[in-house]
């Protein structure tokens, strides 16, 4: 549909360029329209006489003036112009321009991406408003609550409010659980991350004291390592930043899944240090089968082409898949794959990794935002 | 689909562009009629393609279409209608698609309306024109996409800037592109005749319709501009001296140099190589002013150094549009010709000097506006060059403009009889000496600089009556008479009339409102009482309401004038929530005399709770600015109405009659 209004467009534009072709009629020449100018500058300062907006020698002399200029651009040279050559090249320009401009939109426009006005996305926007009224209410009965509310509900807010963009509130409720006792290391970085987006991305003197607290907790853990490499980034040693990642990829043991990330930022740091690119292979030299899908993949999913791209998702699903079948409580995942089988158009294994999600989420307490949000993702797979 | 139609659209204008830079002036110069011709199909094509790229843009806008970068960035599901459909221009992508409208509108105009241009010189203007558009749609393209999407999309836009939600502001941007963009195509007329290697009053005439449509709207978008400053930003100035408006105002001002410079090479056949001259710094200006503007660099130098794609590539296109201009200049304007000789005394050298005082004022302008942006680049210190500066280079040449305008139109051409003038003008400077002694007796609290420009003020306005009256010999002849001859001036005399009139009233406006502006700032409860320029204003206290996007604390303000109740004012802080930021509604009497104007904010510190900042402001005169500058579009309209400018094409010889179609 697409392509046939943009052929369309071009077209016309094709039929616009040759109807040029069999347009006729005289053209004025530069002398011939200097003249009718004179000619009419003549005739106003006769009006402007017979009107006596002018005296009579200011006219006389004008009129000789103008008549100079007449007689100046009678012996102006004009160039002979003819319709007959030529028509090639306005048939090539025609047919050119499109083909230009196909080339050009071929590299720049996204015709897989279908418009969505706001109004067609009720659905979703009724969902988003669901989900921030079940937010409330959880956080009003944790507020409510005289011990302080479960650790677990605070995380779970903060992460919800993580969902919606809303970084502030997130970095609120993740606060209440930090100034527990029992606060561990991953809250911690939850807040972190928390504080880090509601600057857009700049780490503040508070998110910096939060990431040394967990650091304190465990220095080895790989989140506070990552974060602390973003702060001497941001500190302006990029080339310290990167040792700093680098280096705990060394110590690792085996290929865990943040490593991805870890190669990325690396990279994109060796890049302004003039180090060169290092891959996972580089630490384990045998560990493919450890990938799960970062920030690299997506990268080169980029320039695939369309068969190699949907090969590359098939093998990530199927790697989700394998993942899950280990870890069988994780509904964001099997929600992600059933998305994902039926965007890839299985139905029957979309149907089934949603059966488990149904299950997992129908354990969940009715007021748990994260319930009714799976529940419509549900629904809206099934459609 | 809509985004995607407006993106290619976009790429098949490019394509079209590319075709139209090239063959009409190679056309122009071998003598291809069909080539030179063709310019007329890819400019309605251009203009087509290009509308249908700002429809998609506005439409996606209009339905909150959330795939489309620009939209999310830039609009909100919340925002009224009407600033959805002006988000379209407001980001830096939708503005630059406006551009560029504006500029193949101002083409296809040329194309379709110039039916008295030879074909020649069409062309080669259509050409010039082109080789812009082509500038600006790759650097859209390439640079700055407005179509560029976003998948999955988010479910909400990020921007509610209650601050652009003014109406003021939804229409400054189109009006004030109009007016920058529209020189373009004055600046592509002089590059067509600097190639063509001829210019004459016949040019001038072809010309002096594109430069009065620009001129007439970059006026009415810098007063527009300044009006929506005074209302909405609630600092109670018009004008502020700030780069933004300075680079509206440079290409204003070297515009008026040029029309006026026009009028000399179409009367005179003379001015040429200056009107030319004129014609490309106008369009350099808007360039620039582009630049400033949209490259980042006022934020700070070095933030456009950081991210410098799309800073440098307008430095790439302001630098060969300036650099090969100017160099084209250079070598073809000494064939242009000198024309008719004058003397001292004269029009023609009236018309010079005003012309040498706008470019001297210009520059003045330009180095204040640049000179920050050097100091920063070379010395890493931010230095602002404020209102003290251009005051104080900028009001010494104006003044003795305004002077000269007062007798400007009374000198002949060629050569004029400088006591003859006297005698006529004896009168009018005895006026305005009165006035400005009226003046000085009745406020003699202000800067002697004032008085004097009230008294020139005076000067114009009686001196610009006074020739029209000697025109048309209004009480020589019985009025009917004079009615007559009135009536069959040429609508060009009126439409200078009342432009200068304007400028009268501009000047009194201006003054009034810089020289005797009272105000006060104050911590207010209710009750407190101040007194300002004769009124009394009393503060009553603070209600909240609420809108429908923000929450307001109105003040409520009664104002006494000889003890009588003349009215309530009602100024506001609104707090918009979603966006998290406040604005200031101000509340104004209006009214000739002058501008009662107040503001109020929630006081900055914590102990004085319970009180209100108020700020009482009065500005005498102030909208006589407003009517000043209606006054100049009013009269830049009816000159562009005159007859004269639409002379028609002669019919053609039929030299082949036997081919001649049936039209």
């Amino acid at each position: 549909m697409i392509w046939l209004v943009l052929g369309a467009m071009a077209s016309i534009t094709v039929l616009l360029f040759l109807s040029g072709l069999y347009r006729t009629g005289e053209v004025l020449n530069r002398k011939d329209g200097a003249l009718v100018i004179l000619k009419d500058q003549l005739s106003e300062i006769d009006t402007d006489q017979e009107r006596n907006l002018i005296s009579v020698t200011e006219a006389d002399a004008a009129r000789v003036e103008i008549k100079r200029r007449i007689l100046a651009a009678g012996r102006l040279a004009t160039r002979e112009s003819s319709r007959a050559s030529g028509r090639s090249t306005i048939f090539a320009s025609a047919i050119a321009t499109p083909l230009v401009a196909f080339a050009l939109y071929s590299q720049i426009g996204s015709p897989q991406i279908e418009s969505q006005p706001l109004a067609s996305r009720a659905s979703e926007t009724q969902e988003a408003a669901n989900l921030s009224e079940l937010t409330q209410r959880l956080k009003t009965r944790l507020e409510a609550d005289e011990s302080g509310g479960p650790s677990d509900g605070w995380v779970l807010l903060g992460q919800t409010y993580m969902r919606m963009a809303r970084y502030d509130d997130a970095a609120d409720a993740f606060e209440r659980v930090t100034v527990r006792d029992n606060a561990d290391i991953s809250t911690l970085l939850l807040y972190a991350e928390a504080l880090i987006a509601a600057e857009n991305g700049i780490v503040t003197p508070q998110a910096e004291s939060v990431i040394e607290r967990a650091s304190e907790m465990d220095p080895d853990d790989p989140g506070p390592i990552f974060y602390r490499a973003r702060i001497l980034e941001q500190d302006g040693v990029p080339d310290e930043a990167r040792t700093l990642l680098i280096e705990r990829l060394k110590r690792a043991d085996r290929a865990y899944p943040w490593m991805e990330l870890f190669l990325s930022v690396a990279n994109r740091l060796g890049e302004q240090v003039g180090e060169s690119p290092v891959t996972l292979a580089d630490f384990f030299p045998d560990s493919r089968d450890a990938r799960s899908p970062g920030a690299a993949d997506i990268e080169a999913a980029q320039d695939m082409s369309v068969e190699e791209r949907s090969a590359f998702v098939r093998s990530m699903v199927d790697r989700l898949a394998a993942r899950l079948l280990d870890d069988q409580d994780n509904l964001e995942g099997w929600l992600r794959l059933a998305e994902a089988y039926s965007v890839l158009g299985d139905f029957d294994a979309a149907q089934n990794a949603a059966d488990n999600a149904r299950t997992l989420a129908e354990s969940l307490p009715e007021t748990d935002p994260m319930r009714a949000a799976a529940t419509a993702r549900l629904d809206r797979i099934n459609k | 689909m809509t985004p995607e139609i407006g993106q290619f659209a976009l790429t098949l204008a490019l394509a079209v562009a590319i075709v139209q830079s090239i063959l009409p002036i190679v056309g122009a110069s071998t003598g291809r009629v069909l080539w030179m011709e063709s310019a007329k199909t890819t400019a309605v094509l251009q203009v087509t393609l290009v509308a249908i790229a700002f429809g998609a843009l506005m439409r996606s806008f209009v339905v909150s279409d959330f795939t489309v970068r620009n939209v999310v960035e830039n609009s909100h599901s919340l925002k009224p209608m009407i600033f959805k459909v002006a988000g379209t221009w407001g980001s830096h992508e939708g503005s630059l698609v406006l551009w560029t409208f504006i500029l193949v509108l101002f083409g296809a105009g040329v194309a379709l309306l110039g039916r008295n241009i030879p074909v020649g010189l069409k062309a080669r203007t259509l050409s010039v024109q082109a080789w812009i558009s082509v500038g600006f749609l790759s650097f859209m393209l390439f640079t700055s996409n407005p179509f560029e999407r976003v998948f999955p999309p988010p479910l909400d836009g990020t921007d509610l800037n209650p601050l652009l939600q003014d109406i003021g502001l939804a229409m400054h941007p189109p009006l004030l592109y109009f007016g920058y963009v529209g020189f373009s195509i004055v600046f592509s007329f002089a590059v067509a005749a600097l190639i063509e290697g001829r210019v004459d009053p016949a040019w001038a005439r072809w010309v002096r319709p594109w430069t009065l449509t620009a001129w007439i709207s970059l006026t009415a978008g810098i007063a527009l501009g300044s009006w929506w400053a005074y209302y909405e930003l609630g600092w109670g100035g018009w004008w502020f001296w700030d780069p933004v408006e300075n680079a509206s105002f440079m290409p204003w001002l070297l515009g008026t140099a040029l029309l006026h410079s026009a009028i000399v090479t179409e009367k005179r056949d003379t001015f040429k190589s200056w009107t030319i001259l004129l014609a490309i710094l106008t369009f350099s200006l808007s360039l620039l002013g582009t630049f400033i503007v949209r490259s980042g660099i006022l934020t700070s130098v070095h933030a456009f150094a950081v991210d410098p794609a799309r800073g440098v590539y307008i430095l790439g296109l302001l630098g060969v549009t300036i650099v090969g201009s100017l160099t084209l200049y250079a070598w073809r304007a000494p064939q242009l010709g000198s024309g008719g000789v004058f003397r001292p005394i004269s029009r023609e050298a009236g018309l010079l000097l005003n012309n040498l005082l706008l470019a001297t004022a210009t520059a003045t302008v330009l180095f204040g506006t640049l000179y920050p942006l050097f100091v920063e680049a070379v010395t890493d210190e931010k230095i602002s060059v404020g209102p003290p500066y251009f005051n104080a280079t900028f009001i010494p040449f104006m003044l003795p403009l305004v002077i000269i305008m007062g007798i400007g139109p009374f000198l002949s051409w060629k050569r004029a009889d400088l006591p003859g003038i006297w005698q006529r003008l004896r009168l009018v400077f005895g006026i305005a000496i009165g006035v400005a002694g009226i003046v000085w007796y009745l406020q003699t609290d202000g800067p002697l600089l004032a008085v004097v420009s009230i008294g020139i003020a005076a000067w114009v306005f009686v001196a610009t009556l006074r020739e029209w009256a000697l025109r048309i010999k209004l009480f020589d002849l019985p009025l009917s008479q004079s009615l007559r001859r009135a009536r069959n001036l040429p609508r060009a005399a009126h439409g200078m009339t009342l432009a200068h009139l304007g400028v009268a009233m501009l000047v009194l406006g201006f003054v009034g409102s810089t020289a005797w502006k009272e105000e006060r700032v104050l911590f207010a409860e209710p009750g407190t009482t101040v007194e300002i320029a004769g009124f009394e204003v009393i503060f009553d206290g603070v209600e909240r309401l609420r809108g429908p996007n923000y929450i307001a604390q109105q003040g409520q303000l009664r104002v006494l004038k000889d003890g009588r109740e003349i009215t309530l004012l009602r100024p506001e802080r609104r707090n918009y929530p979603v966006a998290g930021t406040s604005t200031t509604e101000s509340a104004i009497r209006s009214t000739l005399r002058g501008d009662l104007y107040v503001t109020i904010s929630e006081p900055a510190t914590e102990k004085a709770s319970g009180q209100w900042n108020l700020r009482i402001l009065y500005e005498p005169l102030v909208n006589w600015i407003w009517i000043g500058a209606t006054m100049l579009v009013l009269g830049g309209s009816l000159s562009l109405s005159d007859r004269r400018l639409r002379v028609g094409a002669p019919s053609p010889k039929s030299r082949s009659s036997a081919l001649q179609p049936a039209e």
